[in-house]
């Protein structure tokens, strides 16, 4: 069996000013909610400690950080607790610690069904391809393109509502 | 505009708190804490268990009084092991007791583990009587009642091991004592740490009496649990008093 070694509390800091957004910014826009987002950052990070040589390189890392985060995510909603607590919706604006910015576009992506805004998030945000989506997600391409598409269609339908004039 | 230029541009405002990081930072040194904690004990631990040997060895090979040679040398730096710390408990000596008298006495029972190891144990009435048979003297108190009118005084010899055990229940005002005694015999081997408590069982305050007693108070959710070594004798007390009432009842206890 594979002895999996421990990280030092500084590469674990480094780790943390390196992916440390990345992370919390995808499971903000996963579970809408900052306190969750809290928990999932700290989660991801912990689990991260003792796989030390198991993580080789700058893409796997990102991957393996992206997956984790989805995985965290995933298992908050499993959790016994919020299988018996039904949480009120968070207003958006709530989770928005800049209140000074700009932040509709936000609240629209915000609003797009969870299936289709986290793939956006990964295709805009963190640019990642629909072949390494598909693989991240464990999805077949098809099902990322054709929900790929509609999110494009509902944030154009969105935004020609709210006076915006932004490409999709 | 580019969606995509406006969607990162909103993102890229998105930061994670400090307070968050310093959460997991926090974990980071509980955890290395532990850790060093957990080497520091099980390198004590190794050198405790070395430090036996070698006496072991040393006493074995120039066949001096063995046995009860080591006994003494440990029992003079009696240190008894609670919830992972090293409680020192002064002096302990192997307690004089009459096996002879003891094992032609009426009413013993014997009870045989294998063919080369039987233990003894009786049931006394009264601690005179216990006193007058064995030559052990078992700690006692006016506020302790016996908690029924059968021989309430167990006494269990473990000749092969070279230690005993006493037990008895009483009732104090209106909570329950049980009290629980070990004791080693003259040529007694082992070393007693941990001796009648768990690993995990801290204890949580000190109390020293003005008859002598320095006992140790482990909180547990139903009882109270008291470990002190009153003449060669160390004991555990379990009872459902609150602390206040226990404190009393350790000043008037007479050894």
């Amino acid at each position: 069996m594979e002895e999996y070694r421990a990280y030092s509390n500084s590469e674990i800091e480094y780790l943390i000013n390196k992916y440390g957004n990345t992370v919390y910014r995808l499971a903000l826009m996963k579970t809408k909610q900052k306190e969750k987002a809290d928990d999932i950052f700290q989660d991801v990070f912990v689990r991260l400690i003792g796989l030390r040589n198991r993580l080789d390189g700058e893409e796997h890392m990102r991957a393996w950080m992206i997956k984790t985060t989805l995985n965290c995510c995933k298992d908050l909603w499993k959790s016994a607790w919020n299988k018996h607590v039904v949480y009120e919706q968070q207003d958006v604006e709530a989770c928005d610690e800049e209140p000074e910015v700009n932040n509709d576009i936000r609240i629209i992506v915000m609003g797009l069904p969870d299936k289709y805004r986290i793939i956006v998030h990964l295709y805009y945000y963190e640019e990642f391809g629909i072949k390494e989506i598909s693989k991240i997600l464990k999805m077949n391409q098809n099902t990322v393109c054709t929900r790929l598409a509609r999110a494009r269609r509902i944030l154009k339908k969105e935004f020609e509502n709210g006076g915006f004039h932004y490409e999709v | 505009m580019k969606f995509s230029q406006v969607y990162r541009i909103e993102i890229d405002n998105i930061t994670v708190s400090e307070a968050t990081k310093n959460k997991v930072y926090t974990y980071l040194k509980s955890e290395e804490d532990i850790r060093k904690k957990k080497v520091q004990t099980k390198f004590l631990r190794t050198a405790f268990t070395c430090t036996c040997l070698v006496i072991l060895f040393i006493t074995g090979v120039y066949n001096i009084n063995t046995i009860s040679a080591f006994a003494r040398t440990v029992f003079s730096e009696f240190i008894f092991d609670m919830g992972g710390e090293q409680v020192e408990m002064g002096e302990m000596h192997p307690v004089k007791f009459n096996m002879d008298t003891f094992l032609v006495s009426t009413d013993v029972n014997v009870l045989k583990n294998d063919e080369k190891d039987s233990s003894y144990w009786k049931n006394y009435r009264c601690l005179e009587d216990l006193a007058n048979e064995t030559g052990i003297t078992m700690i006692s108190s006016e506020l302790l009642k016996n908690s029924s009118d059968e021989d309430n005084y167990n006494i269990h010899i473990f000749p092969t091991y070279h230690n005993g055990h006493l037990n008895a229940d009483f009732v104090y005002g209106r909570y329950h004592v049980n009290m629980d005694g070990r004791f080693a015999l003259e040529g007694f081997s082992q070393d007693l740490l941990g001796y009648g408590t768990s690993e995990d069982e801290k204890y949580d305050s000190v109390y020293e009496s003005s008859n002598g007693i320095r006992a140790y108070f482990a909180k547990s959710e139903r009882s109270n649990k008291i470990v002190f070594k009153a003449g060669n004798i160390l004991y555990q007390v379990n009872s459902n008093a609150p602390i206040k009432e226990l404190e009393k009842l350790i000043d008037s206890f007479k050894y």
